[in-house]
């Protein structure tokens, strides 16, 4: 076995990984973290095979996998940096790190204060988002301001909010 | 007004403390190994049952190569041959950055200020900028003969423009919003009009006269480069740096694509 026949094999690893890790792991950012590594074991496999084809002269590479990799890696960080974007965003409207389906029932809507219009107001506004399912809060953009139960908007009195992540949002 | 203010919310029982959600079940997670499994080694059969030599494309790129106006092939391949890809993969990367702005614009959480780094740190990205901006120059011009090029200058842009971020230097509303979007799509429009003026030469669409193919790769690469580095530090910041400044004079940031 030639070195390179064994970073193509290591890539191979990689990927197998980074699937696995994308079908077993509930949370976003570990499956966006999967995505990377399973690109860069495709970039391996690409680049190590691209050295079955040398150039009789110099011994370089084929340079077209060379070229696919470079723009395959473009590729693969900008889908990273919108898919951290979206995550971020969807954290700040859910509370939550995971997809719905893949979601545990974190907090039990019957016994939490929702923050309904005439109910009294939740105890944060972190439990007000997470007691709803969160495609139901992404559709109800923006939550009316209803006291203290829900986000709270720039115009309101500054409140402290420890979302689950631990993060303070004034 | 706000019983749990300024204590950490109560996790209660049954609830993940992560927020990221239940694991799978016993059953999936055995499947998804036997599976992951029997794709990697049917993979690494594939790849170890291949011939140790193929002809792949290498030669065509040599026989075209005195040609494409590049004595790098990668060089040739990525701007001259396949420069639809390339084209497209800047659309790419501006689609993204546009994305992350029209994203990240709802956003009610303001950002964490900039970690104040330590005064050596900040010394050591002052002294580190220009060596990065003659790097990423010397990487664009070595593109033409070896490895180098567009993306990898972009990226050392990239990464001067996040050290400066990091090191505070690189403060929002840097600069103007016609200059931001100016940048963000000269390598996109300079590509498209290389390809266009290959038109009034008689090619076709990004097929470059092979005499003045070496000067076109270069503007396109030099613009892109430019087009690369500000696209990849709007992603790591999430957002746009523009708008006008504020009223009160700020010392002018490194010189920035």
């Amino acid at each position: 076995m030639t070195t390179l026949l064994w970073y193509a094999l290591v890539g191979v690893v990689l990927l197998a990984i980074g699937f696995a890790s994308l079908i077993l792991t509930p949370g976003i950012l570990r499956k966006i973290i999967a995505l990377n590594i399973m690109s860069s074991g495709t970039f391996l496999i690409l680049v190590s095979l691209a050295r079955r084809s040398p150039d009789p002269v110099t011994q370089a590479p084929d340079p077209v996998p060379q070229a696919m990799v470079l723009t395959g890696i473009v590729v693969s960080v900008s889908a990273t940096a919108m898919g951290l974007a979206f995550l971020l965003r969807y954290y700040e409207a859910t509370g939550r790190l995971a997809l719905p389906e893949d979601d545990l029932p974190a907090l039990d809507p019957a016994k939490q204060p929702t923050g309904s219009p005439d109910g009294p107001p939740a105890t944060s506004s972190g439990d007000a988002l997470t007691a709803l399912p969160p495609h139901a809060i992404l559709r109800e953009e923006p939550l009316p301001a209803t006291g203290g139960s829900s986000r709270p908007t720039s115009g309101e009195a500054p409140t402290s909010t420890v979302l689950p992540g631990g993060r303070h949002r004034p | 007004m706000d019983p749990t203010r300024g204590a950490p919310r109560q996790i209660p029982p049954g609830a993940d403390p992560t927020g990221e959600g239940r694991a799978p079940s016993l059953l999936v997670r055995l499947l998804t190994g036997v599976g992951v499994t029997a794709f990697g080694v049917l993979l690494a059969w594939a790849i170890l049952s291949l011939p140790p030599t193929a002809p792949g494309l290498l030669h065509e790129v040599r026989e075209h190569l005195p040609r494409s106006g590049t004595k790098s092939m990668v060089t040739a391949v990525l701007i001259n041959f396949r420069g639809y890809d390339t084209l497209l993969e800047l659309t790419v990367l501006l689609i993204a950055v546009l994305g992350v702005f029209v994203i990240r614009q709802g956003s009610r959480v303001p950002e964490p200020p900039p970690m104040p780094l330590g005064p050596l740190a900040r010394e050591f990205i002052r002294v580190l900028a220009p060596f990065l901006v003659i790097f990423a120059g010397y990487l664009l011009w070595a593109g033409g003969e070896h490895p180098g090029g567009a993306f990898q200058a972009g990226a050392i842009l990239g990464a001067l423009g996040i050290l400066l971020r990091l090191g505070g230097a690189l403060p929002d509303r840097a600069w103007g919003v016609l200059t931001e979007r100016l940048v963000l799509t000269i390598g996109i429009f300079t590509f498209a009009a290389a390809g266009l003026a290959c038109l009034a030469w008689g090619e076709t669409f990004l097929t470059f006269p092979p005499a003045h193919a070496g000067a076109m790769i270069l503007l396109i690469e030099a613009t892109g480069t430019l087009a690369i580095g500000l696209i990849l530090v709007l992603l790591f910041v999430g957002g746009s740096l523009a708008g006008t400044p504020p009223a009160t004079p700020r010392p002018t940031p490194e010189a920035e694509p």
